[in-house]
């Protein structure tokens, strides 16, 4: 049974004087425990909206989103807590996900005590990576993407089962995505979680996930292993995509 | 030939309350006609400042500027505001930046922004703003020009900056980040675009990028920037294919690939990139190289061997039997 269902979900967005903007027009698809799973797309494509969806930032207008066979936009305010803690998400602004004013020992204090978790503050930074002087350090004394490491140790505080990483590295440095990017995928590997990557790099995804959705104004055109459709895609959409991705090698070679 | 852009030991100092920073320091670099830098590196190692530096474009215009940048005879650095104006006139130099946004003005028609770089009888000038958005593959130019910049999508604001910045038809059009915050089939049909107007009228391109791929595909030479200077330049497919630069062969292993063997780990580069207030002594690169000898705590010589230069004691010590 997969770990999460989504099934025929439909999300709109209410505009001002018209009618409302469908993000996701009817989008299904499935994540197995353990698995990692990239969603990518440009924007508008509704990938933004689909990682929401899961976590519980937004409603949906219909369709369902069953994790662990139970369909969370139905539960009540105890089933939303419960459904938030398995499912955790790390944002694209890494300094802004972090309380400004808050050390990062004080912030993962919060989330151990009111979650009632036994893990300790020095084991989350061990487990992403940070030395335990970060402990004691405001946001805005950390890079990039010690702000990502220390987002991601506020939720693997909560022993997640899934991980929502939405455009986790666009913001960083090129030789700091590749030690996010990497972490993300030992943790996962390492964890068992399942994964879902939202970005708009098809490099990035092909590194890190082994099943890739692709999204185009608010439905998935192409979904399946990562190697078959980056490499055999059936879909005209995909294919421009594909074409349109400055590679390094690609370029060099000319073939384009 | 001359180059139509000669930049020597270009520096930008910035002093305030006491503290002096140095976000550009030594850059020599010459661009010739027709040709594409690409100028590459990571946040604040000063490429968007050199370009900024060149004519003196805010913030720079209170910096301390030094040394030369030699533009058809003339060294930028010496010119008055009457000169620099001048520049941003016809054959001159050209801008476009990431954020086409925050470059339109809001409340202009787009037709006006245009026809206010020109000169001539009015007239004349909206049929020429006419003919540009055109050029630039504006759909339906004629209903465009009496657009706000907000109608239009990001990809299509930043062909209108391109269209005013081909308005004075440039020798130099300097781009700094122009597709970052496009997705990547406009990036393609944005970047299309500048490479057949670079090929049409001679002009050449000073590319300012994060993006490796974007050097790879649309440049003819780079330059690699670190900490303020340019520790590596050359023909692109050498220095991408053959790096010499400790942190330029970093920056590469550090960059996913479509065709890389799946398996493959990405290597980042330890540390982070320094700021302008803190340059390490020595070669700045040196905390996070994993080649560093005794001899970087000395600032490294630039090496030059044929058409590519390498700011590295490396370069030094390699048997000169080997080819470049």
């Amino acid at each position: 049974m997969p770990l999460l269902e989504i099934q025929s979900l439909v999300v709109r967005y209410p505009r001002p004087g018209g009618l409302p903007v469908a993000a996701l027009k009817s989008v299904s698809l499935q994540i197995k425990a353990g698995e990692s799973m990239g969603i990518v797309g440009e924007s508008g494509c509704g990938k933004s909206t689909l990682a929401r969806a899961i976590v519980g930032l937004v409603k949906p207008f219909s369709g369902q989103i069953i994790f662990d066979g139970t369909d969370v936009a139905r539960q009540d305010r105890a089933g939303r807590l419960h459904h938030c803690r398995q499912v955790q998400m790390v944002f694209q602004d890494a300094i802004g996900s972090l309380n400004p004013r808050m050390t990062v020992g004080a912030m993962l204090d919060e989330v151990l005590r009111v979650h009632g978790k036994r893990s300790t503050r020095m084991h989350l930074l061990e487990q992403v990576g940070l030395p335990p002087e970060v402990i004691s350090a405001y946001p805005r004394e950390l890079s990039g993407g010690q702000c990502q490491r220390v987002s991601l140790a506020r939720c693997l505080a909560l022993e997640p089962r899934v991980l929502v990483a939405d455009e986790p590295v666009s913001a960083l440095d090129v030789s700091v995505q590749a030690r996010v990017l990497n972490l993300l995928r030992e943790l996962q590997q390492r964890l068992g979680l399942a994964l879902l990557l939202v970005s708009h790099d098809l490099a990035v995804v092909r590194t890190v996930c082994d099943r890739i959705c692709v999204l185009h104004d608010g439905v998935i055109v192409e979904q399946g292993n990562v190697e078959d459709v980056l490499e055999r895609p059936t879909q005209p959409y995909t294919r421009a995509l594909l074409a349109a991705v400055p590679d390094v090698d690609r370029a060099l070679a000319g073939r384009w | 030939m001359k180059p139509l852009l000669h930049v020597e030991d270009l520096g930008v100092r910035f002093r305030r309350d006491g503290i002096v920073t140095t976000p550009v320091r030594g850059v020599s670099f010459d661009i010739a006609s027709g040709e594409r830098l690409a100028l590459v590196g990571e946040s604040g190692c000063g490429k968007s400042m050199t370009c900024l530096a060149l004519t003196a474009l805010a913030p720079t215009d209170r910096a301390e500027r030094t040394g030369h940048a030699y533009f058809c005879g003339q060294d930028l650095l010496t010119l008055d505001p009457g000169g620099l104006r001048a520049l941003r006139g016809r054959d001159g130099i050209a801008y476009i930046f990431q954020d086409p946004a925050g470059s339109l003005n809001p409340v202009m028609r787009i037709g006006e922004q245009i026809a206010e770089c020109l000169t001539g009888p009015r007239r004349a000038r909206q049929d020429e703003a006419v003919r540009l958005l055109a050029r630039v593959g504006l759909p339906d130019p004629e209903r465009a020009v009496r657009m706000y910049p907000s109608a239009l999508s990001g990809g299509m604001q930043q062909r209108a900056m391109i269209a005013m910045a081909l308005a004075c038809r440039p020798r130099l059009l300097i781009a700094d980040e122009p597709t970052t915050a496009l997705d990547v089939t406009t990036q393609r049909q944005v970047l299309d675009l500048i490479d057949r107007l670079a090929y049409d009228t001679g002009m050449a391109v000073l590319l300012v990028t994060h993006n490796l791929g974007l050097v790879a595909g649309r440049a003819d030479r780079v330059a690699v920037m670190y900490a303020g200077q340019i520790v590596e330049s050359g023909p692109v497919a050498e220095v991408l294919r053959t790096p010499r630069h400790p942190y330029t062969a970093g920056l590469l292993a550090a960059v996913p690939r479509l065709d890389a063997p799946r398996d493959r780990k990405l290597t980042g580069i330890p540390g982070t990139v320094p700021s302008p207030d803190a340059w390490p002594e020595g070669c700045a690169f040196a905390p996070r190289c994993a080649q560093c000898m005794e001899r970087c705590a000395q600032p490294p010589p630039v090496v030059e061997e044929g058409k590519r230069q390498v700011r590295c004691w490396k370069q030094t010590v390699r048997p000169k039997a080997e080819d470049c």
